[in-house]
C-alpha cells in the first residue's frame, strides 16, 4: 500500500501552538528525509526553538501531527521520544552541571542499559559488565568529538566551546537516528564553527544520522544543509535547497533583507 | 453558632492573611521562601510582651518600637544571610531560613524559656451582642486592623513611586534594574515589610492563642495559605488566608476536633487537585 | 585491565566485611551509654540517608521524613505486639514493604508538584501522620504513647543495648552498601541528572515520573526502617519524639555534606554530639546553637564536613 519509496525521518503536518493567546506556531509542515541535513532558519521569535520543543515533546502541540520514522509521536512525552531514537541539544546549554563529562554522557546511556534496581543495590557482575559496555561506547563518542581529555572533569569547570561539544556528545550517546541541534554554532569563533561544520558532516556521513538544526550563522547553514525551511512569525514562508531559499524574495524581505550586512560579516 | 464561628474564622483568617502576605512579598522580591517567618512573628511578639508586661510601657508606645524591631530584623537577615545566597540553589536558601528560625527560637527560649505566657488584649472587653450574634471586641479589632493594614499596603504598592518600583521588580528583575529601580534597597524593603506584617499578626494573635515559642509553627500554615491562593500572588495570599481561617473554624463543628490540625492541608490538596496553580496562580512555562 | 577491575571490586567488598568486624570492637571499648548514642547516630543517619537521596540527588525536597519514620516505628511496634511470634527480621522487612507502599501512595499525588509545593505537600502528609497517631488511641495509645516490644525471635528477646547496637549497626552497614552501589549505577546517575535539569534529563530518555517515585519510595523505606530500629532502641513511642525531629535531618545533611554517600553519617555524628558538647552550658539555647551551625555551613561550607575533609586530604597530599 505504501506508495512512497522511503518514510520521512521526521514529518510535521499543520503543527500549531499558542502561549497566552499569541500564536507561536501557526500550522507548520515539513518533511525531513533520512540522512538529510535539514536547517530551520528565521528571525528571532520566529518559533524555531518552539518547534524543537514540540518535536522533542517538551511542549504539546495544540493542533497537527508529528511523525518520527512513520510513528506518531504527537502526544508522547520527551523520554518516550528519546527512546525512539531522537537526541537533541539546547539553545542555552543544559548540561548536568554538577556531574563529570563522562557521567553526562553515561546519563544518556540510561536507555541502553536495563539492569534492575535490586541488582544495582547488590552490585552484581551483570551490572558491572553493562556499565563497562556503556562506558566503552561513551569512550568512542568522546574520542570522536575529541573530548576524552576532559572525561573526569566537572563540566562547570570547562569552557563554553568544550561544553557545547559535550552536549553534542551527550545527544550522540543516545545513539539516535535523528539529532536536533539548536544553534550549535552560537558563541563559537570562525575556526570552531568550521570544525563544527565538519563534525556535523561526519555525524551524517560516518554515523549515518539525520540532522535537523536551527542556526543563525548563514554561511554555515548554506554550506552544509541539503534543504532549508524558513520560519517567520510562526509560519513557513519558504522551503527548499539553499540556493532556492536564498533567491526567494519573501525570505530576503523577512530575513536576509534586514540582516544582509550582519549575515555577511 | 455557625455565624459566631464564621466571625472567629475571619479573625483567624486575618492573621493568616497578614503572615502569608509577608511571606509572599519576601518571596516576590528575593525569591526566598522564608521558613523563619513565623519565628519573626514569635520573637517580635515576645519583644512586645517584654515591653508591655515586663517593663510596663503603654501599648501605644510599645507598638512602634516592636514594628521597628521587626523591620530591622528583616533587613539584617536579608542583608547578611539571604543576599549572599540569592544566586544559590533553592535547598540552600530553604536551609538558611530554617537556620534563622532555629536561631530566633533558641534566642527566645534562652531569654523567656519555652513556657506559655498570657498576652494582654489590645481590644479588651467581653462579648458584645450584635443582632443576636455574640462577638468579642478582639475579633472585630483583629479584622478591622487587618483591613486597614492591607489597604495601606495596597495604596503603597499602587500609588507610590517606591511601590510601583517594587511591583516592577517582581515582574522583571533585570528590566526593573535597567529602569533605575534600586534593587537591593527593594530587597531590604520587602523583608522589612514582611517583618512588620508578622509582628502585627503576632500582637493580634497572642491574646487569644497565648504567647510561646511554639507560635512560630504558623509558618507552615501560612505557606499553605499562600499556595492555595496561587503562590506569589499577594491577593491570592489574602484569599488563601481567609479561606483557611474560615474552614478551620467552621469544620470542627462536623469532624472530630483531633483532626482540626490537618484542615489547612486537606484544603491545600483539594485546591491543588482542582487547580494545580492555586486560585489566582498562572502556569509558568519553563524555557529551554 | 579486566583483572585489575575485578581485583578492585573484591578489595571493595573486603572493606565492607571489615566494617562488619568493626561492629564487634565497639562493645568492647564503649560503655552502654555510648553504645546507645552510637546506635542513635546510625539510626538518624539511615533516615537522613533517605532524605539525602531525595534532596541531594534527585531534587525532591521533602519534609516527610519524620512522618515516615514515625509510621515505621508504630507499624513495626504494633505488628510485633499483635503478632509476637514474628521474628524481628520479618517485622523489619514487612515494615519496609509497608513504608514503600505508603511512599507510593503519598508520592504519587505529591510528585506531580515541584519545589515548594512538593515540600509543603510532604510536610502536610507528615503532620497528618502525627495527627492520625494521636487520633487512633486504641491502636497507638494516643498522646500517652505506647510500649514498643524489643526485637525478638521465637520468644527470645534481644532487649539489651549491645544486642540492639549490633542489629542497628549491621542494618546500617547494609543500607550504606546498597546506597553507595546505587549512587554509582545507572539509577543514581539518572537521579542526579534529574537534579541538574529535568528537561534535559527527560530528553535523554529518563522517565522523570518513574525515577522520582523510585527515589521517594527509597527515601520512605529508609525512614520506615530507621523508625523500627528507633522503637527497638527507645522501647517506648510517642508521636512527639518524631514531630520534634522536623528539621534535624536538614541539619544533619548540611553539616555532613549533602549529596554525598558518607555525608549523612558524618552529619548525624555532628548532630548527636552537639548536645554532648554544648548541653551543659547551653541546654536552654540548643536551638540557637543548631541555627548558628546550620547557617554557618550553608553560607561558608555548603559541601559540609565531607567537603572540608576532602580539601584537607588534597592539601596534605600536595604537601607530601
Amino acid at each position: 500500500m505504501d506508495m512512497q519509496p522511503t518514510v520521512p525521518a521526521l514529518q510535521l503536518s499543520g503543527v500549531a501552538i499558542s502561549f497566552g493567546g499569541i500564536k507561536a506556531l501557526d500550522g507548520i509542515s515539513l518533511d525531513v528525509n533520512p540522512k538529510e541535513i535539514y536547517a530551520i532558519i528565521g528571525p528571532n521569535g520566529a518559533g524555531k526553538t518552539t518547534a524543537f520543543n514540540i518535536i522533542g515533546g517538551v511542549y504539546q502541540a495544540k493542533a497537527g501531527r508529528i511523525f518520527f520514522n512513520g510513528a506518531d509521536i504527537t502526544r508522547l512525552q520527551p523520554h518516550a521520544i528519546a527512546r525512539l531514537g531522537m537526541g537533541r541539544t539546547f539553545q542555552n546549554l543544559e548540561l548536568f552541571s554538577r556531574m563529570t563529562v563522562k557521567e553526562n554522557l553515561m546519563a544518556a546511556k540510561h536507555i541502553h542499559t536495563r539492569t534492575r534496581f535490586w541488582s544495582e543495590i547488590v552490585g552484581t557482575r551483570g551490572v558491572r559488565s553493562e556499565e563497562e559496555q556503556a562506558a566503552e561506547d561513551v569512550q568512542n563518542i568522546m574520542s570522536f568529538l575529541d573530548i576524552e581529555k576532559y572525561a573526569d572533569a566537572s563540566v562547570e569547570d570547562l569552557g563554553f566551546p568544550v561544553q557545547k561539544r559535550i552536549e553534542l556528545g551527550r545527544a550522540l550517546a543516545l545513539r539516535p537516528s535523528l539529532i536536533l541541534l539548536d544553534e550549535p554554532a552560537a558563541g563559537l569563533n570562525f575556526v570552531e564553527t568550521r570544525d563544527l561544520s565538519e563534525t556535523i558532516m561526519a555525524i551524517r556521513n560516518d554515523l549515518g544520522l539525520t540532522v535537523l538544526l536551527i542556526e543563525h550563522d548563514m554561511s554555515m547553514v548554506m554550506s552544509i544543509s541539503d534543504r532549508i525551511t524558513v520560519l517567520d512569525h510562526g509560519e513557513v514562508i519558504a522551503c527548499g535547497a539553499p540556493e532556492e531559499v536564498q533567491a526567494n524574495p519573501k525570505v530576503i524581505e523577512a530575513y536576509l533583507g534586514k540582516r544582509r550586512s550582519y549575515a555577511e560579516t | 453558632m455557625f455565624v459566631e464561628l464564621f466571625i472567629d474564622g475571619l479573625s483567624v483568617g486575618s492573621i493568616y492573611a497578614l503572615v502569608s502576605v509577608g511571606l509572599v512579598l519576601v518571596f516576590q522580591s528575593t525569591r526566598a521562601l522564608n521558613f523563619s517567618h513565623g519565628d519573626f512573628m514569635m520573637i517580635s511578639t515576645f519583644v512586645a510582651y517584654a515591653l508591655v508586661v515586663q517593663f510596663g510601657v503603654p501599648f501605644l508606645f510599645a507598638i512602634p518600637v516592636v514594628l521597628g524591631f521587626s523591620a530591622l530584623l528583616g533587613v539584617v537577615v536579608e542583608r547578611f544571610v539571604i543576599r549572599r545566597l540569592m544566586s544559590g540553589s533553592m535547598p540552600a536558601i530553604i536551609m538558611a531560613t530554617l537556620g534563622i528560625g532555629y536561631m530566633l527560637q533558641g534566642t527566645a527560649s534562652t531569654i523567656w524559656t519555652d513556657d506559655i505566657f498570657a498576652f494582654p488584649r489590645l481590644f479588651p472587653g467581653r462579648f458584645v451582642n450584635i443582632a443576636g450574634v455574640r462577638v468579642t471586641p478582639q475579633s472585630i479589632g483583629v479584622v478591622v486592623t487587618t483591613i486597614l493594614v492591607m489597604a495601606t499596603l495596597h495604596l503603597f504598592l499602587t500609588r507610590t513611586k517606591l511601590g510601583t518600583g517594587f511591583r516592577a521588580l517582581t515582574q522583571n528583575r533585570t528590566a526593573a534594574a535597567l529602569m533605575g529601580v534600586p534593587i537591593t534597597r527593594m530587597y531590604a524593603l520587602a523583608w522589612a515589610i514582611g517583618g512588620v506584617l508578622a509582628a502585627i499578626a503576632g500582637v493580634l494573635l497572642a491574646p487569644t492563642l497565648f504567647l510561646s515559642t511554639g507560635m512560630s509553627e504558623i509558618t507552615f500554615t501560612a505557606i499553605m495559605c499562600a499556595i492555595i491562593g496561587g503562590f506569589g500572588k499577594i491577593y491570592g495570599a489574602i484569599i488563601g488566608g481567609y479561606l483557611v481561617g474560615i474552614f478551620s473554624s467552621i469544620l470542627p463543628l462536623y469532624i472530630p476536633s483531633d483532626l482540626q490540625a490537618i484542615i489547612p492541608f486537606v484544603l491545600l490538596m483539594v485546591v491543588l487537585f482542582i487547580r494545580p496553580t492555586g486560585i489566582l496562580g498562572v502556569k509558568t512555562i519553563k524555557k529551554v | 585491565m579486566y583483572r585489575e577491575r575485578e581485583r578492585r571490586v573484591w578489595t571493595g567488598k573486603l572493606w565492607w566485611l571489615a566494617g562488619v568486624a568493626v561492629a564487634f570492637v565497639f562493645p568492647l571499648i564503649l560503655s552502654q551509654y555510648y553504645l546507645f548514642v552510637l546506635a542513635n547516630i546510625i539510626i538518624m543517619a539511615i533516615v537522613a540517608q533517605g532524605l539525602n537521596t531525595m534532596i541531594g540527588w534527585g531534587a525532591v525536597f521533602s519534609f516527610g521524613q519524620p512522618g515516615f519514620m514515625a509510621f515505621g516505628a508504630y507499624f513495626g511496634a504494633i505488628l510485633a505486639r499483635e503478632l509476637p511470634f514474628l521474628p524481628f527480621p520479618i517485622v523489619i522487612i514487612l515494615t519496609a514493604i509497608a513504608s514503600a507502599l505508603l511512599g507510593l501512595l503519598i508520592g504519587y499525588p505529591c510528585l506531580r508538584l515541584r519545589g515548594f509545593f512538593l515540600a509543603m505537600a510532604t510536610f502536610g502528609f507528615s503532620s497528618s501522620i502525627f495527627v492520625l497517631i494521636n487520633f487512633l488511641r486504641s491502636l497507638t495509645g494516643g498522646n500517652e504513647g505506647m510500649y514498643a516490644p524489643p526485637p525478638a525471635i521465637g520468644g527470645i528477646s534481644f532487649a539489651n543495648t549491645t544486642n540492639i547496637f549490633f542489629i542497628v549497626f549491621l542494618i546500617g552497614l547494609l543500607i550504606q552498601f546498597g546506597v553507595s552501589n546505587i549512587n554509582r549505577s545507572r539509577t543514581g546517575r539518572a537521579w542526579r541528572a534529574i537534579r541538574d535539569g529535568e528537561i534535559p534529563a527527560a530528553s535523554m530518555g529518563i522517565n522523570i515520573a518513574k525515577e522520582k517515585i523510585k527515589l521517594f519510595i527509597l527515601g520512605s523505606v529508609l525512614a520506615g526502617v530507621g523508625g523500627v530500629l528507633y522503637s527497638y532502641l527507645i522501647g517506648y513511642l510517642q508521636s512527639d519524639f518524631f514531630s520534634i525531629m522536623g528539621l534535624s535531618f536538614f541539619l544533619i545533611l548540611v553539616s555532613g555534606g549533602i549529596g554525598t554517600v558518607w555525608g549523612p553519617i558524618i552529619g548525624s555524628f555532628i548532630f548527636m554530639m552537639i548536645p554532648q558538647v554544648f548541653g551543659g552550658m547551653f541546654s536552654q539555647s540548643m536551638n540557637l546553637v543548631y541555627g548558628v551551625i546550620l547557617i554557618g555551613f550553608v553560607s561558608l561550607a555548603p559541601g559540609g564536613v565531607y567537603q572540608i575533609l576532602g580539601k584537607l586530604q588534597s592539601v596534605v597530599r600536595r604537601g607530601v
